[in-house]
């Protein structure tokens, strides 16, 4: 905890990044019990100035937009967080299968793994997503995921061969202990530093492809997503021509970049407290 | 020469393997547009069999076919060199129109990927150098964030502001309308204006990461025992140089390769913001659409061009670093 | 005998998360020309951090923090600027270094490299590679193959032999070896060694060997340094170290030499672990592990005893009238 602490305060930006990643995490929490309802059209109030009651302003319909943006944290967290965990999951799962066990698992997972690789991941989420239909959260999480874990389960692999080299894991096998228990008492804690910081990125990577998908407009608008807001924008609102619409271009931007922001400072400091390596004097 | 032989041969099965299953997958996609104008032509009054040989005529695919009779076909004509021929633009080759897209697409992402790496080679180096200071920490925090900003992002924002606000910049298309594509300055400049915008986005998006692997792989030589020795024999500061940035540069290589399949993601949401007229662009529209020859094309070309890029990759490594033999 | 280097109070200090490391505390010790001395001790002992030091190019963490290191009587190598450093270094000392397998450019051929130290000295380029095909003959090399080869090609015994040709190319006036002959088999060990005699009395150079087992350099070295915690604890001719050692610590050394003749058994070496650096006592480092400790040996540092005009000893037992028994 005293580490954990020194290591964020030598740098503040990774304090400003921890409090982004508390700040939007708070409000896809407690976003939808602050506004439960979808903020009303309101033909008087189109584009209106940011003020009391509208923080951020209105859009082309008169809605508030930071209602707005808390509405569709919730979507974008809540995703991004499960697609992350898919990710990582389904490349820890393979990757120290393939490792673990060897010979024929090994080469068909590999070969599978290759495939995953080399498809334009973005481009197969894409027409995942056209086909499938993003039904639900968890549906849009695995669809998120689905093209996005072959690096980490090749890293993963060539880890869990390093560390099965090592001496403990022959002691351990000596010791009579099952191969599964070996995987999970002495590999996977030694891999746990490196899932982590992978975590982080797939986090931001998750969280570009969920909100491109609907800022290209090719699925059906279900979920209220910063992505929804940016497409309006740039496209059939014409806010991104006028000056007095400034609000709703800038407010979605504002959202996903302090959000990327915040995840990758943070990763910072989570990379440094998961790798005591990096941890320098001075 | 039997290695890149067998190289090639898994490739090609991956490229199969992989355009069949998203074949299936495009043509499971709702809104099928087969069917969609089968509809219209029964609601126009046509019975059943005129309205299905009308559709035939038209778009050369049975609307009530099963998709693997569908697939057979496709296939068939692929390996005669077709791609079929597009729904949206009825009757166009799909080839003609890849073809028309794909150079802008090569040559904007060419120049992006190589301004972004060498861009993040020197910020790289940089950040190494003055590590533990507070420029390397700016750097690599700079480099991050503008890495994981989605590209579309970055593009509205670009084009908000060299567009809207401050008018340097053109909107859309490739080159202006007065001039046609070819060896002439006019066009030139032309194109080189149009594509400030996205090639900018491109390594705003890219340098990031190439900045974050140089760094790391320069730290790792520099803590290097050769290192340390060529400084103590006395080599002059260009030729620690020198051996720092080769044994640095030379992992990135093969991701160098590899991230053209990144900016190929990339291109779509970019091309589609600055409505440039490319590959990126052509696979968007041709999904809303619901154009599915054009995104089996746009599909196919991509995973070709990225698995070649990484057989080029691959030999080119061998051929760079001495310590990989084939 | 003239004075090749003199070093006066040198300390080094590492300075780590948990502390500050005093690698080497208030050493003198000095090299005369043509003289081969031997720098003996256990690992944490400081001996590989005074061959950096030779150089003024400590690395990092570590730091010099006081000390005169001066080379012919007047050139005192900490006042050097950079670029006269940088030319002194190799072409007036040279090192052989520990690891010297991982010494050499990974990815650049041998003779590039040694083209790339003429270059930086400014010695004709194709002098520089005879002169390295004759060093390479000497030490049984294939002087053709070994210039055309990568360093991965090369067995690590070969590359050991390349290392130290590389240390003789430019004829320094003194050469510091760092274990330099770990990684080769006991064969080839005496060879080398014995080629590094030659030259030294040929060429008139001094040499300085780091090892932690004295029975290695025992047969060239004239001199011999012990080193205990960062601290020289003896110095005298190799024949009396080894034959009649003074202090403890050196007796327990050469008593832990396994005999050539005899039982294994019958050796007895030192007791106890190394010196905790980072937690020095007030008194004699050593002390702990003594078997003839004294009560003020945990009290004070023992003074620098000179036992006859070639021998010095730092341990209380060889004060003049000392007083209280063992």
């Amino acid at each position: 905890m005293k580490t954990t602490w020194k290591i964020l305060r030598r740098r503040p930006s990774r304090i400003v990044g921890l409090i982004l990643l508390i700040f939007f995490t708070l409000m896809a929490i407690f976003g939808p019990l602050l506004y439960p309802n979808m903020t009303a059209v309101n033909s008087q109030q189109i584009y209106a100035a940011p003020s009391i009651h509208h923080l951020l302003g209105t859009d082309y319909a008169g809605r508030d937009i930071w209602v707005q943006i808390v509405q569709g944290a919730q979507n974008v967290m809540f995703v991004a967080a499960l697609g992350a965990l898919f990710t990582i999951v389904i490349g820890t799962v393979v990757g120290l299968a393939a490792g673990y066990l060897g010979s024929i698992v090994d080469s068909i997972l590999m070969r599978i793994t290759d495939i995953f690789l080399t498809v334009p991941s973005i481009t197969l989420t894409i027409i995942l997503a056209v086909t499938i239909g993003l039904t639900n959260y968890f549906v849009m999480a695995a669809i998120l995921s689905f093209a996005s874990w072959g690096g980490l389960a090749r890293a993963i692999r060539s880890m869990v061969m390093s560390v099965r080299e090592r001496s403990f894991v022959e002691v351990s096998l000596g010791l009579g202990l099952s191969r599964a228990r070996i995987l999970m008492l002495d590999v996977l804690p030694n891999l746990l530093p490196y899932i982590i910081v992978h975590l982080m990125l797939a986090l931001t990577s998750t969280v570009y492809a969920e909100v491109g998908l609907f800022y290209l407009g090719v699925v059906p608008f279900k979920a209220d997503n910063w992505g929804v807001m940016l497409n309006y924008a740039t496209g059939g609102s014409g806010a991104m021509y006028s000056t007095q619409s400034i609000m709703f271009l800038l407010s979605p931007i504002l959202a996903i970049v302090l959000l990327q922001t915040g995840i990758v400072l943070t990763s910072d400091a989570v990379n440094e407290i998961v790798d005591p390596r990096l941890r320098t004097a001075g | 020469m039997n290695k890149l032989v067998k190289r090639l041969g898994s490739s090609f099965l991956i490229i199969v393997i992989v355009t069949t299953m998203t074949f299936f997958l495009i043509r499971l996609m709702p809104g099928n547009p087969y069917q969609v104008m089968y509809h219209q032509f029964l609601m126009q009054g046509m019975n059943a069999q005129q309205a299905q040989d009308q559709v035939r005529s038209i778009l050369n695919v049975s609307p009530n076919q099963p998709v693997w009779q569908q697939f057979i076909q496709w296939f068939t004509d692929l390996l005669h060199g077709s791609l079929g021929t597009s729904i949206q633009e009825t009757g166009v080759p799909v080839t003609e129109l890849i073809f028309n897209a794909l150079p802008w697409t090569l040559v904007t992402v060419s120049i992006g990927l190589l301004l972004s790496f060498v861009i993040g080679i020197v910020l790289g180096v940089i950040s190494a150098t003055k590590r533990n200071s507070w420029l390397s920490g700016m750097i690599d925090n700079i480099g991050s964030i503008a890495h994981a900003v989605p590209a579309y992002v970055t593009a509205v924002a670009l084009l908000y502001l060299f567009n809207v606000v401050w008018h340097i910049f053109p909107s859309s298309g490739a080159y202006g309308i007065m001039d046609t594509p070819g060896l002439n300055w006019s066009f030139i400049s032309s194109f080189l204006y149009h594509m400030a915008l996205p090639v900018s986005t491109y390594v705003l998006t890219g340098f990031g990461s190439w900045e974050l692997a140089m760094k790391s792989t320069t730290i790792t030589v520099i803590n290097d025992d050769f290192m340390m020795a060529a400084r103590l024999r006395g080599l002059t500061r260009q030729t620690q140089m020198r051996y720092l940035g080769w044994n640095s540069i030379l992992p990135l290589f093969t991701g160098f390769m590899l991230s053209l399949g990144g900016m190929f993601g990339g291109s779509i949401f970019i091309e589609g913001t600055y409505s440039f007229p490319g590959i990126g662009a052509l696979f968007a529209t041709s999904i809303g659409s619901r154009d599915y020859p054009v995104m089996e094309g746009c599909f196919l070309l991509t995973t070709t061009t990225i698995i070649l890029a990484n057989v080029i990759a691959d030999m080119f490594y061998t051929k760079l670093d001495p310590r990989i033999v084939d | 005998m003239a004075t090749i280097v003199d070093v006066k109070d040198l300390s080094i200090v590492f300075q780590t998360e948990k502390g500050v490391v005093p690698a080497v505390n208030h050493v003198d010790f000095c090299v005369n020309q043509g003289e081969s001395v031997g720098i003996v001790g256990e690992s944490g002992s400081g001996k590989s951090t005074i061959a950096f030091g030779l150089f003024d190019s400590v690395p990092s963490p570590g730091k010099i923090e006081s000390g005169e290191i001066t080379y012919n009587g007047n050139l005192s190598i900490r006042d050097l600027e950079e670029e006269k450093k940088r030319q002194f270094y190799w072409s007036k000392i040279s090192m052989v270094f520990q690891a010297a397998q991982n010494t050499l450019n990974p990815i650049l051929r041998i003779q590039n490299q040694i083209e790339d130290i003429a270059k930086a000295h400014r010695m004709d380029k194709k002098k520089a590679v005879q002169k390295a095909i004759e060093l390479f003959e000497t030490m049984y090399l294939d002087a053709k193959r070994v210039l055309k080869a990568y360093p991965h090609e090369l067995s690590g015994g070969m590359k050991q032999r390349v290392s130290i040709a590389l240390a003789l190319l430019l004829e320094p006036k003194l050469v510091v070896l760092d274990e330099p002959t770990t990684a080769l088999d006991v064969i080839s060990q005496a060879a080398v060694l014995q080629i590094l005699d030659r030259v030294r009395k040929e060429k008139g150079i001094s040499l300085v060997f780091i090892t932690h087992d004295i029975s290695v350099i025992a047969e060239i070295v004239d001199r011999v340094i012990v080193m205990y915690a960062g601290k020289i604890v003896e110095t005298g001719p190799v024949q009396k170290i080894i034959t009649n050692p003074s202090h403890p610590y050196t007796q327990g050394l050469i008593a832990s030499i396994p005999p050539l003749v005899g039982d294994l058994q019958s050796t007895h070496g030192l007791q106890g672990q190394p010196a905790d650096t980072l937690h020095l006592p007030q008194g004699c480092a050593f002390a702990s592990r003594c078997r003839h400790v004294l009560a003020r040996c945990h009290e004070k540092q023992p003074p620098t005893i000179q036992i006859d005009h070639q021998s010095e000893v730092a341990c209380y037992l060889y004060e003049e009238g000392r007083s209280d028994s063992a």
